[in-house]
């Protein structure tokens, strides 16, 4: 009797994985504010995603978004898209019981956990540090380059917070840079936010990070990331700036007193330095498009404005 | 036990009308109109035993408080009243517990409603106006109501009972909206005066007007949990007002009290532990809160009521 029931158990556990294995979608972004992606099932209609933690109910929303995108990439009309917001006012010190997302059927008989389309293992770190108190209520955005190129920036702030917030500039091998959210934004207050919530950085003072990918969290970990709306890729040292970094060492060099011949004329030399410049920003663009394809075949591309009109971006 | 930390009572929603078409309310769909516009209903129970009842809170109570009842009279003192005397008189028990009054309020809010407190007053309060939602509330928002039944019929002089319609619809306060510390509140010994200022304003700037209610015995006063109400001063001191005022809240929420709630750097929101009349019990036990996976309150989960 029991080998009976062992494979009964078994073999429903087998129809539920098979189940689970038919859903698409998943987690696209989670903030400390929201939690937003898109899920489809092919047998079970999908109607409603919650937030759990441990067997309790933090917050839940409907499946009701309207996402071209992802009609596109299922070949099918229908609401996919979930955006579930996390209140900043839980009256809990601190949520103890391991976070969940599931989405639910119609009739709530089945129910479906997801993770973050992308990298699946760190959906439960993610949630975890989006509930920590000193997390909930942080909205903010990562704008990128600014439009001279020369800093960047975003905005963050804590709803009902009465200090400005700090938010961690991160690279790949780069040292997290810590920054303020003190500078102030006009416009934001049009939208919602506060006017002081702006962060930035000139790049000038942070030259380990040129040619990197930079990305911005709110935690000094770097596991809860500001959303943003495309990858922000720093510009290598361009032609100029390497000019003056060789003319700086030059002017060291030739402060040295044993060293006072001048230098030889380099006018041949820094034509070649300029076409192996040109042909490194082109491989540069090159990597860009293929990371940004990569991505793609992960998700569905979203909507044009679709992170603005979710952050309340002003780009 | 789970919580459901999500939501609105169903009189707050802003489908409200949608749900009255649809039926919600059944038999109670005037009572849902009047909360959800004005914040307040009034029901009429003629039933026996709840009369009964009634006699018995004043047979039992007027004896009990006959000599504060003569130094008020007397002009020394303040209006006595008693707290949670559902748990030495049953019939206090009973009328907190009135089926009527469960049933309507399980049906205008959505959950099931728990009574956790219950004030027994011989005179008018003479209290200032004020919102409950200061004192006691719940999250999410709203699950919170106060039930007055007028255990005689109420007279002018005695002191009645005041109130704002529509003044419900004014913003829920907490001491972390109004920026106090926790040293100021602790310093006030009565730190509704922090708020009171705030209403005074609100009052005046969207012209509430103040309502008195003069029910006849067995009438009961629904009241939102953000309804400004409080007590009319008493002009007549051997004016009798006998009545009594209990507090619900409703499953599965957590409880607080936002007048000693800050933002997490001053030491977070006031969670309390609410008695279940029902049970005689605290709602949570030791135990059930630990089961429910959540660090320990700011206050013991045992704390008695800061209005005690």
């Amino acid at each position: 009797m029991p080998k009976l029931w062992k494979r009964l158990f078994a073999g429903r556990r087998k129809e539920a994985d098979e189940s689970a294995k038919a859903l698409q979608g998943g987690i696209e972004l989670i903030t400390p504010s929201l939690i937003a992606g898109w899920v489809h099932h092919p047998d079970c209609l999908l109607s409603d995603v919650r937030l759990l933690a441990g067997p309790h109910l933090l917050a839940q929303a409907r499946i009701d978004h309207y996402r071209s995108d992802v009609e596109d990439h299922l070949q099918l009309k229908g609401q996919f898209g979930f955006e579930i917001e996390i209140p900043s006012d839980f009256p809990l010190l601190l949520i103890e019981a391991t976070p969940t997302v599931l989405a639910l059927s119609a009739d709530g008989s089945r129910r479906f956990p997801l993770s973050l389309i992308g990298a699946r293992s760190s959906t439960q770190a993610r949630l975890t540090t989006a509930l920590q108190p000193d997390m909930r209520g942080l909205r903010g955005h990562f704008d990128g380059l600014s439009p001279d190129g020369t800093r960047v920036h975003g905005w963050c702030y804590k709803v009902g917070g009465r200090e400005p917030s700090h938010v961690w500039l991160q690279g790949k091998d780069l040292e997290p840079r810590p920054l303020i959210c003190d500078e102030r934004r006009p416009g934001m207050a049009n939208q919602g936010h506060p006017e002081t919530c702006g962060f930035s950085l000139s790049l000038a003072d942070w030259p380990e990070a040129a040619g990197s990918t930079l990305w911005v969290t709110y935690d000094p970990e770097g596991v809860l990331r500001l959303p943003q709306a495309a990858p922000v890729q720093v510009p290598a040292l361009s032609t100029n700036d390497a000019t003056l970094s060789i003319r700086d060492a030059e002017e060291t060099i030739l402060s040295q007193p044993e060293l006072e011949e001048p230098a030889p004329p380099r006018g041949a030399n820094s034509e070649h330095w300029q076409a192996l410049e040109s042909f490194r920003r082109y491989l540069d663009g090159l990597e860009g498009e293929l990371d940004r394809h990569e991505s793609l075949q992960l998700r569905p591309q979203r909507q044009k404005g679709l992170w603005a009109r979710l952050m309340g971006s002003d780009r | 036990m789970a919580l459901n930390l999500t939501g609105q009572p169903l009189i707050d929603r802003s489908d409200f009308q949608d749900l009255l078409a649809s039926g919600q309310f059944g038999r109670w769909s005037a009572e849902a109109t009047a909360l959800h516009e004005r914040g307040f209903c009034v029901l009429n129970l003629e039933d026996p035993a709840f009369l009964d009842s009634i006699h018995t809170v004043i047979h039992e109570l007027e004896p009990l408080l006959a000599e504060h009842l003569s130094q008020w009279e007397a002009g020394e003192g303040g209006p006595p009243r008693l707290q949670d005397g559902w748990q030495q008189h049953p019939a206090i028990r009973r009328l907190a517990l009135e089926p009527i009054i469960l049933d309507l309020l399980r049906q205008l809010y959505g959950r099931e409603p728990f009574a956790f407190q219950t004030l027994n007053f011989a005179v008018g309060s003479e209290q200032p106006y004020h919102s409950d939602a200061i004192h006691f509330h719940s999250y999410p928002l709203g699950f919170m109501c106060g039930v007055w039944i007028a255990l005689q019929d109420v007279t002018e002089g005695s002191g009645p009972l005041i109130y704002y319609p529509r003044s419900h619809r004014l913003p829920y306060l907490s001491a972390e909206s109004m920026g106090l510390v926790p040293e100021q509140v602790a310093a006030e010994p009565h730190p509704q005066r922090f708020f009171q200022e705030r209403w005074h304003a609100a009052v005046r700037r969207r012209g509430y007007r103040r309502r008195r209610f003069l029910p006849k015995q067995g009438e009961v006063l629904i009241w939102h949990a953000n309804l400004l109400h409080g007590g009319a001063p008493v002009s007549v001191r051997t004016a009798r007002r006998w009545s009594q005022v209990t507090h619900y809240f409703f499953s599965d929420c957590l409880y607080t009290t936002p007048l000693r709630s800050f933002g997490h750097a001053d030491g977070g929101p006031y969670l309390r532990n609410p008695f279940d009349i029902a049970t005689g019990q605290r709602r949570y036990t030791q135990r059930a809160w630990e089961a429910l996976g959540l660090s320990p309150p700011q206050s013991s989960p045992q704390a008695p009521s800061p209005l005690k």
